[in-house]
């Protein structure tokens, strides 16, 4: 690993106003920014400190950590949800990596940080599978919309919140109440105008 | 109050009373020394050889539920002789261990298995077919003998001489052919038998009504209550939620005894102990329902049926006055029932003769002076303390009536034939199918609910599984009624209704609903009725 | 001809189409021949694999893994695995590090070989698709030798692999280079100076390194635009860094790029499983003692008939868990509550049989300390990543995959806006897009 993360960090700590929680070394250096300037810390690597590749946009779901074992939760008091940007300095012409860098953002209730699309563009479709699968919105970005579940789903599946077995209620078809089998009728060809 | 020594265990400096057994000094901060044959009810005969310490200054391993706590003695249960020693006497216990786990039930929970992956994981030198003895031996009502399996730790032995003191079970042979048994011509058909399974480390002896039912691992524990008798033991409900073919679909699989050192130490009865079959039995009510014009049930929805119940039985009472109408309870109503109960029958305005709380004639118990106690009615001393007078007698009711509300117990014939009738409880019984209303009741494992034994010990019974169907606790239903005759009843969970009580009435004063794992003594706990 | 007036359409394709490799939607705004704008649905094989993985134990969730890109599951067994031990301090033997890394390299062939065989059927090259399967068929007679299944391998454990490779799996592997080899060879004659495909591929679906970084864009994808990334180089896990490949980089980052670019990397690949043969520590000597199936060995060991059960020789299924005891350490990293013991032990004495269920019930077996752990590895298609969170238990908090498709299908639109609907076809298929990664 080439670049030297400690003069990063000090213009980040600078830039966020307070030193920031650090963990890990080497590619798995974790750095916890505070979400409302998560934005604009992912502007300032990007731009100054030559990450340039978004390698992954995720969240986790951290109530109810440690209850059966007694592990301390990470969440400071109130947080549930936590963004992790997971960043790399990627050297073109060698094709090695300068860097990697994860940053933690705990979300404030479900009201995630600006979105990173306009710096990234593969943000766009992780924000969507963010709010798809957790319901952390993201602002300043077009409407989010599911990725991966269906349109009529109801819930945001990988909450802790969501039993796995949960059923959904029945959609469709159009013409009609949602039914549970379908009928002769739906099976024969019909003609659409 | 014994001295309070100092000494060091494990390299931490410890104090405790001087005497206490080294091995529950260990315990009581948090060191597990593993053991077999001791148990602090039946002694400590240090048979198993198993609970090794180094003591500084003993030129010999000792057993540490053997060894008493003395001032400045240096305990090592973690040193590499230690540590060798119980290894060394695992693998004697299981030189003649037959592969068992497959089809054992004790696999989830046995010690066998725990300590060989705790301070064991070496590798078996056992090289010779093992030694054959009895499987599969009936030997009582409830349990079944796996002499295999047996390590001779002997706790059943003592349990069955010092305990339950029926001396139906003894250790006979020696060397790798000493086994397990009943003396001839006996059988361990004492009340107390299903504690032996408890106790038993390994599955030797094992619940024949739990047999093969469904795995340990799958079972979720919660701490409750027996509602039996007026000792009203501490239990966990184990349940099964997550493999419900394995169990047919019951939900509860078992109880176990909870440790509770005034009430039931570490036992319950037989009777107790079984008695969790009534919780997903055929007869439970999943929903309420009246009869209809035809003579039919006809289902209703509960906030429907308290509405419609509230209109009728006013009705009946301003028409035929309230001197006519009974409350037959159940005794195994607990004190937020009772509460909720007594706000509705002031409302109602029924005569304090009309009211009989007791378990059904047939219930009388016998006593002995172990567990059980002859009065049924568990929640004795809270019904006591909540005003209400616990006869066993009908013939204290003013006749003639014309209707009656039976809580969970049967009523007379006679009730057949009456204009307005009540059926309320879990499950139902003849007078279930004769009653003009029948609500739903939820059994203790569905409900928070505190219960006051015969010493006056309030306790709770936690939640174990949600409510079955439509079913609701004895206080919603007493609560909705109450509030469709224009009462007030604001509460929706037992707590709340808890915390009312506390506050109104002088015995449960300064109690909270947090109660204590051993519960607390009611305010005016006086000595035990009857 | 009068000038008619023009109008853009939307034209829905998928997600049952032919051309679309599992299922997804693709819509298009088309004029006429011309792609103004593409969007991809995708979804429609979400099988919650995420949630899956947070209610199993952590062994149990190498199942879905396979199931991520079906057509390489030995990286994503290995990849998750890795994941796990990083997390858990668990340190695996050095015969199971190459054996990951073989597998892995064969995977990627597999990988390989179907897609540009997808491809080329689509551009009408019939011929080159059954000749690359038939090459890719002798490869999976030796997956299924080595794990018991073709696609479904599940054949990495938390603690190394489930069994060492049979004694002449090498010869078997070798000898199925040689069909690869010719049968690549086959291809690239039909195909690589074939007017047809040349016209197809070369200039459409351009990708910039710029877009692709923006993107997030890995694997053949990004090195077919000229960035020689791959995370075997970049940070080498296993035993990539005692071994000699060359990444093989594209210029222009077209389509016709990234079919040279998948097959020089099949080259390169049997090249590395023919370096780890040679390098990979020996395995154990096999003891000439009888051997007894399984079943038998159970059925005295039920019986309490151990006598020299545990000196004999279990003769066991490939696929069966635990396996045989010689050549086990070689494979497990020894740490006792999260590897099954050997079937000897396990039907052989009181000991193993216990200690084996003391990892199966809920509750017991690996536990890792709670934490996070990101562990990156080569798939198919770029960077997989594994995300793993644990709080102490059984079974993992949350396992969050990268999957690199969706990165390189988030971009997709970028390549097709200004192409022609026949170039889609050949695009899409160089994108090589997995549904089962995709949208897992």
């Amino acid at each position: 690993m080439s670049l030297e993360l400690s003069s990063v960090k000090a213009d980040l700590d600078a830039f966020c106003g307070a030193p920031l929680a650090a963990r890990g070394t080497g590619f798995d250096t974790v750095w916890t920014v505070p979400a409302a300037q998560a934005h604009g810390a992912l502007e300032r690597l990007k731009s100054r400190h030559g990450f340039n590749m978004l390698a992954d946009l995720t969240c986790v779901d951290l109530q109810g950590f440690g209850k059966e074992t007694g592990a301390p939760s990470p969440a400071p008091a109130g947080a549930r949800f936590k963004l992790v940007y997971r960043l790399s300095a990627l050297d073109p012409a060698t094709g090695l990596l300068n860097a990697r860098l994860a940053l933690d953002a705990w979300v404030d209730g479900d009201a995630g940080p600006v979105s990173a699309g306009d710096l990234f563009p593969c943000a766009d479709w992780l924000e969507r599978e963010v709010w798809d699968m957790f319901g952390v919105s993201f602002s300043d970005r077009p409407d989010i919309t599911r990725i991966l579940m269906y349109p009529e789903f109801v819930g945001h599946p990988l909450r802790k919140d969501y039993p796995i077995k949960k059923r959904q209620p029945l959609i469709g078809p159009p013409d009609g109440p949602p039914r549970e089998r379908l009928t002769e009728a739906d099976l024969r060809p019909r003609i659409v105008e | 109050m014994a001295k309070l020594v100092k000494f060091n265990l494990d390299g931490r400096e410890i104090e405790a009373p001087e005497g206490q057994l080294v091995i529950e000094a260990a315990k009581d901060v948090g060191i597990e020394v593993p053991h077999y044959c001791y148990h602090p009810g039946l002694g400590n005969p240090g048979v198993c050889r198993l609970c090794v310490c180094e003591v500084e200054g003993a030129p010999k391993p000792q057993m540490s539920c053997r060894t008493a706590v003395r001032e400045g003695m240096k305990v090592r249960t973690d040193s590499p002789v230690a540590r060798r020693a119980q290894a060394a006497s695992l693998e004697f216990h299981l030189a003649n261990h037959p592969l068992d786990c497959p089809v054992c039930d004790q696999a989830g929970e046995c010690h066998l298995q725990d300590y060989y992956q705790g301070y064991g994981l070496y590798k078996s030198s056992v090289r010779e077919d093992k030694r054959h003895k009895q499987k599969r031996k009936d030997i009582g009502r409830a349990v079944m003998l796996d002499q295999e399996r047996c390590i001779q730790c002997t706790r059943c032995v003592r349990f069955t001489d010092e305990v339950s003191k029926t001396h139906e079970l003894g250790v006979f042979g020696r060397g790798d052919r000493s086994v397990l048994d009943v003396y001839p011509g006996m059988r361990l058909d004492n009340p107390y038998s299903g504690n032996v399974v408890d106790i038993c480390p390994v599955g030797a002896l094992t619940d024949k009504d739990f047999r093969f039912s469904v795995r340990a691992w799958y079972l979720d524990k919660t701490p409750s209550l027996c509602t039996g008798c007026a000792r009203v033991c501490s239990i966990e409900v184990h349940t099964n939620t997550r493999r419900p073919w394995h169990t047919d679909g019951r939900r509860v699989a078992r109880y176990k005894p909870r440790y509770n050192t005034e009430v039931n130490r570490w036992w319950i009865c037989d009777e107790g102990r079984y008695s969790y079959k009534s919780a997903d039995s055929p007869t439970r009510l999943k929903a309420s329902s009246t009869l209809g014009a035809d003579g039919h049930a006809v289902q209703v929805a509960p906030a429907d049926a308290a509405a419609r119940l509230g209109s009728e039985l006013g009705r009946h009472i301003s028409e035929r006055g309230a001197d006519g109408f009974a409350f037959i309870l159940s005794g195994t109503l607990s004190c937020e029932d009772l509460f909720a109960a007594k706000q509705l029958i002031s409302r109602l305005g029924v005569p304090a003769s009309n009211i009989v709380l007791a378990p059904a004639p047939e219930q009388l118990g016998e006593q002995d002076d172990i567990l059980r106690r002859a009065e049924k009615v568990p929640n004795l001393y809270g019904a006591t303390a909540l005003g209400f007078d616990v006869s066993r007698s009908l013939d204290r009711l003013k006749a003639p009536l014309w209707g009656a509300w039976v809580v969970d117990r049967e009523a007379p014939a006679a009730f057949k034939g009456l204009p307005f009738t009540v059926w309320q409880g879990p499950n139902a019984v003849r007078f279930t199918s004769e009653a003009r209303w029948v609500l739903a009741a939820s059994h203790t494992v569905e409900e928070k609910a505190t219960y006051a034994n015969f010493q006056g010990r309030l306790q709770r019974a936690n939640r174990a599984v949600e409510s079955l169907g439509e079913s609701q606790p004895d206080w919603a239903w007493f609560g909705a009624v109450l509030r469709a005759m224009g009462g007030d009843f604001p509460h929706q969970c037992a707590g709340s209704v808890f915390k009312a009580m506390s506050a109104a009435e002088p015995a449960f004063h300064g109690l909270s609903f947090d109660l204590p794992a051993e519960g607390a003594p009611l305010v005016a706990a006086e000595e035990a009725v009857r | 001809m009068k000038a008619h007036e023009s109008r853009s359409y939307m034209l829905n394709m998928g997600p049952a189409h032919p051309a679309m490799h599992g299922v997804i939607r693709l819509l298009l705004m088309l004029e006429g021949e011309h792609v103004l704008d593409a969007e991809a649905e995708i979804g429609y094989l979400h099988r919650a694999f995420e949630k899956h993985a947070e209610n199993d134990p952590w062994n149990n969730v190498v199942p879905w893994t396979d199931r991520l890109n079906y057509v390489s599951p030995l990286i994503n067994n290995s990849g998750y695995c890795m994941a796990v031990e990083k997390l858990a301090g668990i340190a695996i033997p050095e015969r199971a590090q190459y054996l990951r890394v073989i597998s892995s390299e064969v995977s990627r062939i597999t990988d390989h070989l179907t897609c540009v065989g997808a491809n080329a059927m689509e551009l009408g090259s019939f011929t080159a698709f059954l000749y690359l399967l038939q090459a890719r068929e002798e490869l999976y007679r030796c997956v299924d030798r080595l794990t018991g299944a073709r696609v479904t391998t599940s054949y990495t454990r938390v603690g190394g692999v489930k069994g060492d490779m049979p004694a002449d799996w090498p010869d078997m592997v070798r000898k199925a280079f040689e069909k690869v080899r010719s049968t690549v060879k086959d291809a690239d004659g039909l195909l690589t100076k074939n007017r047809i495909f040349v016209d197809r591929t070369r200039g459409t679906g351009v990708l910039s390194k710029e877009k692709a970084l923006a993107y997030g864009i890995t694997g053949p994808m990004l090195r077919s635009a000229g960035v020689p990334y791959d995370v075997r180089r970049a940070q080498p896990y296993l035993v990539y860094d005692r071994l000699d490949f060359e990444v093989p980089v594209g210029e222009t980052g077209d389509n016709y790029d990234r079919y040279l670019v998948r097959l020089a990397e099949i080259d390169q690949s049997m090249r590395i499983v023919e370096q780890c043969f040679a390098q990979i520590p020996a395995g154990p000597i096999q003891s000439p003692d009888q051997a007894l199936p399984g079943s038998k060995m159970s059925d005295l060991g039920k019986r309490g008939m151990t006598a020299d059960l545990l000196k004999a020789k279990a003769d066991v299924d490939p696929t069966l868990e635990g396996g045989a005891r010689c050549g086990r350490d070689s494979v497990m990293a020894p740490v006792p509550d999260a590897t099954l013991p050997p079937k000897e032990e396990t039907y052989g004495s009181i000991e193993g049989l216990m200690r084996h269920f003391e990892i199966i019930m809920w509750g017991r077996g690996i536990t890792p300390p709670a934490g996070e752990a990101y562990q990156a590895v080569e798939g198919g298609n770029g960077e997989l990543g594994f995300h793993v969170v644990s709080d102490g238990r059984d079974r993992a908090w949350r396992v969050r995959v990268r999957p690199p498709c969706f990165f390189n299908m988030a971009g997709l639109h970028e390549l097709l806006k200004g192409a022609l609907v026949a170039d889609i076809i050949a695009t899409f298929g160089s994108i090589n897009m997995i549904a089962g990664e995709l949208d897992r």
